[in-house]
């Protein structure tokens, strides 16, 4: 199975390559007055208005930083493969890929409340890699904030 | 640049980065492939196992380093732009005809149907049948081919006599066509080859175009300066079919 790896601050991270639409860089963004945390605007992804989430911001508390190889991976959120719910994933160092058993990758042992999005564990030479479980990313008011918003702008644009 | 390259000019060096300092506040580029590398004096011993420096991962390490530079408001905004535009899809599904002339007519048919593009050779006439869509029968690898006239077919040698002095020359081919196991030849007095256009691009014939041949017409598109007119394979052959008796 392919993952796409990332950095959040210090860390190293992968997800489901399979989920990614593709990898864009860090485009300029329309920013939301009084969004919460881990909203980070939105961008006209292909002719659609698509809502950004600063992963970094998420899990480190600091915005991600503004370098070339920041990227926004572009996640398939919605649960059937007709419709397309996307969503833009702002990652540091989205640089590599990593081919791997999923049965590789293993319980973490620690179960956070407020990441339910933090997956099982990998090793390599240079340290642990945590599997990011997107479908988990967006809580229920974050979902509802974010979807209905830019479902609006699909709306009004057909 | 800040790093003397003593091989500057070679193909090797000039493939690789140079390292340059203060472009960011992170920590410059160890560039060891100009100083012990394929770019320096060779000496890395790590150049055994890697042969070159772009399979070692100390140079794949510095090319992630050098993304690790700051965003230029200019990038970020050019691919916005790019990005918003949405996606014009070049349709894969091409169409590959052969373009030949016979007269002052230039056709085309898909290249599926050829099997090969000969040169004219010995005619071997059969009796009484100088006047029909059958010219006579040609030996290509040993095998006897019916030669079909296909001017005759289309109703197309009534149009201007076509310039023969030139096209005997050096131009005249055989085309050999294989349709669901039946092989005919046929003459023509120029072939351009082979060549791709999509989908989109074969148009309608107009009608004054058309004649007689309209039934085996598809379409017709524009190649240089001239119109080609794409014949159906399918209504060809079985016009041709129906014509041999």
């Amino acid at each position: 199975m392919l993952f796409v790896l990332f950095h959040l601050g210090p860390e190293r991270y992968a997800l489901e390559a399979s989920r990614v639409v593709e990898v864009v860089p860090l485009l300029a963004l329309k920013k939301f007055p009084q969004s919460p945390r881990g909203v980070a605007g939105m961008f006209i992804y292909r002719g659609r208005p698509v809502p950004a989430l600063d992963l970094c911001e998420l899990t480190t508390g600091h915005t991600a930083a503004e370098h070339i190889s920041t990227r926004i991976l572009i996640v398939n959120y919605a649960e059937s493969t007709e419709r397309q719910h996307l969503i833009g994933l702002i990652a540091e160092r989205a640089t590599d890929i990593l081919r791997r058993d999923p049965q590789d990758f293993v319980e973490a042992g620690v179960k956070l409340a407020a990441a339910p999005f933090l997956g099982p564990v990998l090793m390599d030479e240079r340290g642990v890699i945590q599997l990011l479980l997107a479908n988990k990313l967006l809580g229920e008011s974050l979902r509802e904030l974010v979807f209905t918003h830019t479902m609006e702008a699909t709306n009004a644009g057909d | 640049m800040t790093h003397h390259n003593p091989y500057s000019s070679g193909n090797a060096a000039a493939s690789l980065p140079v390292a340059t300092k203060g472009t960011s506040a992170l920590a410059p580029v160890h560039d060891c492939w100009n100083t012990i590398g394929v770019a320096g004096n060779g000496s890395c011993r790590e150049l055994v196992r890697h042969i070159h420096c772009r399979n070692c991962p100390v140079h794949s390490a510095a090319a992630v380093q050098l993304l690790d530079r700051p965003l230029s408001p200019e990038y970020r905004r050019e691919w916005t732009e790019h990005f918003a535009r949405e996606k014009t899809l070049t349709t894969p599904a091409r169409v590959s005809v052969v373009i030949f002339r016979i007269g002052l007519e230039w056709l085309s048919l898909r290249t599926q149907v050829f099997q090969e593009i000969a040169e004219r050779r010995a005619m071997h006439s059969l009796p009484h049948r100088r006047r029909g869509i059958v010219i006579g029968l040609v030996n290509v690898r040993g095998e006897l081919l019916i030669c079909a006239a296909l001017d005759r077919l289309l109703g197309l040698e009534s149009a201007v006599p076509a310039p023969r002095f030139r096209s005997r020359t050096v131009f005249d081919r055989l085309l050999v066509s294989d349709w669901k196991g039946n092989r005919f030849a046929f003459p023509v007095d120029e072939v351009q080859g082979v060549h791709r256009l999509n989908q989109e691009d074969i148009r309608e014939a107009p009608s004054t175009v058309a004649r007689s041949a309209s039934r085996c017409s598809s379409g017709v598109f524009r190649w240089r300066d001239r119109t080609i007119g794409l014949l159906d394979s399918a209504s060809l052959f079985e016009l041709l079919n129906n014509n041999l008796s």
